[in-house]
């Protein structure tokens, strides 16, 4: 069960947490309605392409991503530095539904960059690996058990 | 603690950063490290794993 990849990595960092079961969503938007939530509590994970592998970058639901930025943390020429393509996670995150990779959990190892404005609240809600299924966690324990860079990667003009 | 069906708890704002909410646990998934199905006050049902002092179990009387 694609969730149980999370919650594996969660349990081993000592974190608390709470699943959220939730009707099936596609979208992070869609996901904050489905559990009665603002948008401004839920964020979503990104898969970023770069020249060393991937890297999951964690932005709030309202997001946009600023590879510039991720580019200046990684290195890499716009060509290599890019979000991922939807054929990239069905082939190397199996574990999980696409588009509903967590921040950690799996077989990979990623690096995992959170964006600045998320730790600004003091719980998030993502998608556990499922597209029906969400987990609430305090933005310390998602940064610590994700060993996580906290830095600004987002365009400003939200 | 260890929790039972029956058994109140609650969850402790400054761990899950947000109200602390109060709930029944419905039924017991795994004893270490604990998870626990719940049912809130408000009629929503979630998974709780409250590691390290982030709920409070209060025993059915």
């Amino acid at each position: 069960m694609a969730t149980e990849e999370l919650t594996r990595a969660l349990d081993e960092a000592g974190a608390a947490y709470e699943l959220l079961p939730h009707a099936h969503t596609e979208s992070a938007f869609a996901e904050a309605a489905a559990l009665g939530l603002s948008p401004d509590d839920v964020a979503k994970t990104l898969i970023v392409k770069t020249h060393e592998g991937y890297l999951r970058a964690v932005v709030q639901a309202s997001g946009r991503l600023d590879e510039r930025k991720v580019r200046d943390l990684t290195g890499g020429s716009k060509k290599d530095v890019h979000l991922a393509t939807e054929d990239d996670p069905r082939r190397d995150y199996p574990d999980f539904d696409l588009g509903a990779v967590p921040p950690v959990g799996g077989a990979r190892r990623d690096p995992v960059i959170v964006d600045s404005r998320v730790p600004a609240r003091e719980s998030v809600v993502l998608e556990a690996g499922s597209h029906e299924q969400s987990v609430r966690i305090a933005t310390s324990d998602l940064v610590r058990a994700a060993g996580a860079e906290v830095t600004d990667i987002c365009n400003v003009d939200l | 603690m260890d929790a039972h069906v029956g058994d109140s708890i609650v969850l402790e704002s400054e761990r899950v950063g947000q109200p602390a909410h109060n709930g029944v646990v419905e039924e017991v998934l795994q004893e270490q490290p604990p998870r626990y199905r719940v049912r809130w006050e408000d009629g929503r049902e979630s998974i709780v794993a409250p590691a390290a002092g982030a709920a409070r179990i209060e025993p059915k009387k």
